[in-house]
């Protein structure tokens, strides 16, 4: 019993520092396995309300850019009203009670207070939280694309996946055909996104673009995600290997759309009742 | 030997909001990131080991990553790095020892002594830190790559930051 003692008092150094490593990386894993982190959703609102802080600063050297985009957006929406087309249809005279006029999604505006575009697994914090009623696995979107999808809340603040994560899978499809596919990152540039499953007999060009396939019921359908700008035929392979530029620059993103699928919790109820019956 | 435990406290929390709301947004190249924080475990006295350098270490990479959302990463690699820090510490002693009570900077040790050590140092904790991060060895390459540049980075700036305090206390 001495004896083990006196190895373990030997070794105490070395065995401190496999028990630090553990615990190190059972956080790490903790963390990369479950949706619900526990301990960082309390402490995210710790990191939230520091980069509040410094991003109160920083977003008075970025507001003319923000105004740019903004104007940019406002403007398109303007020329897409329909109270600006020829023939307009006046809700008062003309009105629909049907389903099928329903909105799907609802959409809340959101600053983006800390981005990362270095890291292997890329995080986007932004400054709304449970109280805005957001909740994970909603979408994160810009004008331009798609950016992130929600993993943790808490009071103000949420915690988003960004498109330059490991773990993001996007189900696209192509705007031009009707094929589908999956995107994903696979760390490289910020500038690259990877394009799987789109069967080689396809005819694509550079420049196509790609678009989400809605079937995820985290974004609507047909919002844009990236630009094709190379495409590799892989001998003896069915898919092709495709790069794309992602359609939102990510290093980029001031200001986001939060999108919540209102119809969500019926369509995945649904979906999982359809399961049950087939297991 | 009497270590400025308060001074030591205010260094800690100042190094974490530098690397968190300064040094963690610059990404030269898209891919290379500064890591300034390390100096803190660099800079401790050189009689400073055991199970409390491991703890604060693991404290020094947790605090960091509770901002960047990687729990367990920065604290696995600062861990990694405090173990080998005693081994490498005698790896570059000097020939007769280190005096007691020196601490490891450029005023007391010499630039030349400082850049290995802190060179040595700084490579095995942003190589862990990137192996941790994509935590397969496919990509081996590419976190060698990153690291090297990275580290290369932070060597610079925690060189001159070390050079702009040695001016300061000299002129006091």
């Amino acid at each position: 019993m001495r004896n083990l003692l006196n190895i373990l008092w030997k070794y105490q150094f070395f065995i401190l520092f496999l028990f630090f490593q553990t615990l190190s990386l059972t956080l790490l894993f903790q963390y990369n396995k479950f949706q619900k982190a526990n301990l960082l959703n309390q402490t995210a609102e710790i990191s939230g309300s520091t980069y509040l802080l410094l991003n109160n600063v920083t977003s008075y050297l970025k507001l003319k850019e923000i105004n740019e985009q903004l104007l940019k957006e406002n403007k398109r929406l303007r020329n897409n009203s329909k109270y600006h087309s020829y023939y307009s249809l006046h809700p008062e005279r003309m009105y629909f009670n049907d389903s099928l006029h329903q909105r799907t999604y609802n959409y809340l505006g959101a600053f983006v207070i800390n981005n990362s575009v270095a890291d292997r697994n890329n995080y986007i914090t932004i400054n709304k939280g449970k109280q805005s009623k957001i909740s994970p696995e909603m979408g994160l979107v810009t004008e331009n694309g798609i950016v992130g999808i929600v993993k943790d809340v808490s009071e103000h603040f949420s915690v988003a996946l960004s498109l330059l994560h490991s773990k993001t899978k996007i189900s696209v499809r192509l705007k031009n055909s009707d094929y589908f596919g999956l995107v994903t990152w696979c760390g490289k540039s910020p500038e690259v996104l990877t394009l799987e499953d789109i069967p080689n007999h396809v005819n694509i060009q550079l420049g196509d673009t790609v678009i989400t396939s809605g079937s995820s019921s985290i974004f609507p359908f047909g919002i844009p995600v990236g630009l094709i700008t190379n495409i590799e035929k892989v001998e003896g392979e069915v898919f092709y290997k495709i790069q794309l530029k992602p359609s939102q620059d990510l290093r980029n993103v001031h200001h986001c759309y939060v999108v919540e699928n209102i119809l969500k919790t019926e369509q995945t109820a649904l979906e999982e009742k359809a399961q049950e019956n087939e297991n | 030997m009497r270590i400025d435990i308060l001074g030591y406290i205010l260094r800690f929390v100042f190094l974490v909001a530098l690397q968190v709301l300064v040094f963690n947004h610059i990404h030269l190249f898209d891919f290379v990131t500064p890591f300034v924080y390390i100096v803190f475990l660099i800079t401790l006295p050189v009689e400073f080991t055991g199970g409390l350098l491991l703890l604060v270490a693991f404290g020094l990479g947790f605090s960091v990553d509770l901002f960047t959302n990687t729990l367990g990463m920065h604290a696995s690699a600062c861990v990694m790095a405090a173990f080998v820090r005693p081994f490498i510490l005698n790896l570059t002693a000097p020939r007769d020892g280190y005096e007691f009570g020196v601490k490891p900077s450029i005023q007391e040790l010499g630039i030349g002594w400082f850049l290995t050590f802190s060179s040595l140092l700084i490579i095995i904790h942003h190589f862990t830190l990137y192996l941790v991060e994509v935590l397969r060895f496919t990509e081996l390459f590419r976190v060698l790559g990153k690291a090297l540049a990275s580290g290369v980075l932070t060597l610079i700036i925690i060189t001159v930051l070390q050079l702009l305090n040695s001016k300061n206390t000299r002129d006091k």
